[in-house]
């Protein structure tokens, strides 16, 4: 916790010589509670969404020529895995990413919604290479072809590109995270939190 | 061997009027009728000296539209509109359909083509499957594909589409589907396209540029 | 496929204990993962470790390629034949517009038809490299994985230098190629790759992964093709040239410049096993990246001036009408192209016969037998690319 929020706020006349000497009332006592309490579940937040954004774990799941570049992405020079996200897990149950790379056909899309609902929340899609954003060179005469995997799945960063590079791959991994950082938790702070919440010292 | 001996060669077998030459700059090709084909192709590979091992290449033809004069004016063919919608016709295909075969030898080094031609509405062909095996999944594609029913094939499934696809995509007058089984196959136009041209610009030309 | 037909080796008789009942496992190696190349489904019946029965379900990549064919023009379609084999793509460029130049009367200028022929080998190259990597990672190695992405990498900045694009560059049109050479030293960067790929980096890989003694244990006497099968089957490139059948499209039935060139066709021996296993197969990838370096060297020394195409780029290529079937030598094996024109500017049918569909029919018959690793080595050796298998 940092010295700011135990410091009262400027002009407010402490009378006091010791920093724990000192009687508070409760008008200040609520706000610093409060305070106290969304600043650690905001720092619970930010420390879950630090936790996940470094180590998306994505599942394979290479349908076509973008499916390479996402291979070269992982490769050696264009190291995915110092973003985190180099643990590729060919079960979905065990992965948080879906990078969808390649066409998505027709007779491909009910195997898609299998993967996608397999895998446990939270979830991201990435769409990689204007095939999965809305159908790519197939879109007039590809009667196979679905034209676009948002018609199948809930996508957060589109990448475009054929294929897109993989810097771009990183590029867009780099967006999710931010997407991921910006993200307000639903879970509770633990027990342990809120019980050293309660024992700040300036609390009488 | 020239095209023409081995032509020869297989008129002598099959006797008159089941295939027909027709001499080309680039490749001739033999004409067979429909029901000796597969007498025509055991010939061609049990033959001494002919040899023909392999089958390079099965392709099945839809002739509908085709246009004999050579000047490109063949009935083009529907897809999707611009904003995602199939393109409908009414008109109706009433060409024939056709059957390419592509034999090589290995060891006599020469190749040789086959053609035929039947009507829409007769398309079955004696299979070569078990002459050639890798004609299995040739004919199960030109099925697939174009409709054409191989009798006698071990296994006449569907095999890039799904099976219980319908229609038979490679037809010349095949619409493209809206969907199949509720899986979306139609394209969705842009709500704001941030590379639609100005509203104050002037129309081009939106064809991709030829001549 | 019939019952009677399957072929037991020697592995299964051995398993059976009378008096014990067993049944098929019915065992679907879906189209997602991680061992089979691309979205291919295998569905495998098997007893225990040992398949009785491999059925492999493809389309999952269909994307209707030979349809597209007859709604656009014949330069616009050569973007859409890089996405067949898109390991290698610049040689699937090759092939199309060999088929379509059999038909009209362009004569393509010498020094295009080098410039193709020096992409063409690069691509080859880097083709065979994702065939040796991904081979070795079926095998659970992972280190020559690695090396040959590294290798990749430098054979795809050389052919974005000239091309523009990373992986999939729409380089040819009929009647030549599309860019000339960039300004900068791109002949010598190119012999520079190719002398230190022949020198240093393949005996690495045959250090690491070809005379392992795990990795010969592993594929030699695994899956053999014998030679009539592979024929049958119309099994092309490294598959049939594994089984002993001397056959390239490059020397029995050539086109462009290859007559003029010097190079050797690898053909397996069985050094490891007996001629066709899966070693054999990969011997002869190997050997091909060699003399694919031969001919990238010979090709630059013989490098002509002069125009790079026959048409002005902006003008339609009209082709007159006519049909004919042309074939040329892919990176996985013979890729043709039945075309048949009506005069026009599109195509009325262009049928595609790609080498994997031909390749992966094998299976049917050469994996039954095989242990369910095995058959993933037989996969790995037959290096099939599921964008020309469903096109």
């Amino acid at each position: 916790m940092s010295r700011e929020s135990t410091t009262p706020p400027e002009g407010y006349d402490v009378g006091r010589e010791n920093m724990f000497d000192f009687k508070v009332d409760d008008q200040l006592l609520e706000v610093v509670e409060t305070d106290a309490k969304n600043f650690i579940l905001t720092t619970v937040d930010e420390v879950f969404n630090w936790a996940k954004l470094s180590s998306i774990w994505p599942v394979t799941f290479g349908l076509a020529c973008c499916a390479i570049e996402m291979m070269a992405a992982s490769a050696t020079r264009y190291d995915i895995d110092r973003f985190g996200a180099g643990a590729f897990r060919a079960t979905p149950r065990q992965a948080d990413l879906m990078i969808v790379s390649g066409t998505v056909t027709a007779k491909m899309a009910k195997r898609l919604k299998l993967i996608y609902d397999q895998m446990p929340e939270p979830k991201w899609v990435i769409a990689m290479g204007s095939c999965a954003i809305g159908g790519g060179p197939y879109f007039k005469y590809g009667y196979h072809v679905v034209k676009g995997v948002d018609f199948l799945v809930p996508v957060d960063v589109y990448l475009p590109g054929c294929p897109p590079r993989p810097e771009v791959l990183l590029e867009g991994l780099m967006r999710l995270q931010d997407k991921i950082r910006g993200r307000k938790g639903k879970s509770k702070a633990p027990k342990w939190v809120t019980d050293y919440a309660k024992k700040i010292p300036y609390r009488k | 061997m020239e095209p023409k001996a081995i032509f020869d060669l297989l008129t002598v077998h099959l006797g008159e009027g089941a295939a027909e030459y027709r001499e080309n700059d680039i490749e001739s090709w033999a004409c067979v009728s429909v029901a000796r084909i597969a007498d025509a192709c055991r010939f061609l590979r049990d033959t001494e000296g002919l040899e023909f091992g392999q089958l390079m290449c099965l392709s099945g033809i839809d002739w509908d539209g085709y246009d004999e004069n050579g000047k490109g004016k063949s009935v083009a063919i529907l897809g999707y509109e611009a904003d995602g919608t199939p393109e409908t016709s009414d008109r109706v295909a009433d060409g024939e359909l056709g059957v390419a075969y592509h034999l090589y030898s290995h060891t006599c080094d020469h190749k040789f083509t086959l053609r035929l031609r039947f009507p829409r509405d007769k398309a079955t062909v004696p299979t070569v499957s078990d002459i050639w095996s890798t004609a299995r999944w040739h004919e199960r594609e030109a099925w697939d594909l174009m409709g054409i029913r191989f009798e006698g094939h071990p296994d006449p499934r569907r095999i890039l589409l799904s099976e219980d696809w319908v229609g038979h995509p490679l037809r010349k007058d095949y619409q493209m589907p809206d969907q199949w089984l509720n899986v979306p196959l139609r394209g969705q136009p842009y709500a704001n396209n941030p590379f639609a041209p100005a509203d104050d610009a002037p129309a081009g030309d939106d064809t991709p540029a030829e001549g | 496929m019939a019952t009677n037909d399957t072929r037991l080796t020697g592995w299964a008789d051995q398993d059976h204990v009378p008096g014990i009942k067993s049944e098929l496992l019915e065992l679907n190696m879906g189209p997602q993962h991680p061992a089979t190349h691309g979205v291919l489904r295998l569905l495998l019946h098997t007893d225990g470790e040992i398949v009785y029965k491999v059925t492999p379900v493809v389309g999952y990549l269909h994307r209707c390629a030979e349809k597209i064919a007859e709604g656009v023009d014949y330069k616009q379609w050569v973007v859409y034949t890089d996405r067949f084999d898109y390991l290698g793509p610049v040689t699937n460029n090759h092939a199309y517009v060999t088929a379509v130049e059999k038909l009209t009367e362009l004569e393509v200028p010498a020094r295009a038809e080098h410039l193709r022929v020096v992409t063409a080998e690069l691509s080859r190259i880097a083709s065979h490299l994702i065939a040796l990597a991904t081979f070795g990672l079926d095998m659970g190695a992972w280190t020559p994985l690695l090396y040959c992405f590294r290798e990749r990498e430098v054979i795809l900045n050389l052919l974005e230098r000239i091309a523009g694009g990373r992986m999939l560059y729409n380089y040819m049109v009929p009647g030549g190629v599309r860019y000339d050479l960039p300004q900068d030293n791109w002949v010598s960067d190119v012999l520079e790759f190719v002398t230190m790929l022949e020198n240093k980096k393949l005996p690495d890989y045959n250090t690491l992964l070809t005379y392992n003694k795990i990795f010969i244990e592993r594929t030699s006497d695994v899956a053999i093709i014998d030679r009539e099968t592979a024929i049958d089957y119309g099994c092309t490139g490294p598959v049939l040239r594994g089984s002993g059948v001397q056959f390239d499209c490059r020397r029995n039935d050539p086109y462009s410049i290859y007559p003029q060139l010097d190079f050797e066709i690898p053909v397996g021996k069985g050094e490891m096993g007996t001629v066709g296993d899966c070693w054999d197969r990969y011997i002869v990838r190997v050997r091909e990246i060699e003399q694919s370096c031969r001919i990238i060297r010979q090709a630059l020394e013989q490098l002509p001036e002069g125009p790079v195409h026959a048409i002005e780029l902006k003008k339609p290529v009209r082709v007159p009408a006519g049909a004919a079937y042309s074939r040329t030598e892919a990176a996985k094996g013979e890729l043709g192209h039945y075309i048949i024109s009506d005069g026009g500017t599109k195509p009325f049918r262009n049928k595609v016969r790609s080498c994997s569909f031909c390749n992966l029919q094998v299976i049917e018959k050469v994996g039954v037998g095989q242990m369910v690793s095995d058959l993933v080595a037989f996969v790995g050796s037959l290096d099939i690319v599921l964008g020309e298998i469903d096109r």
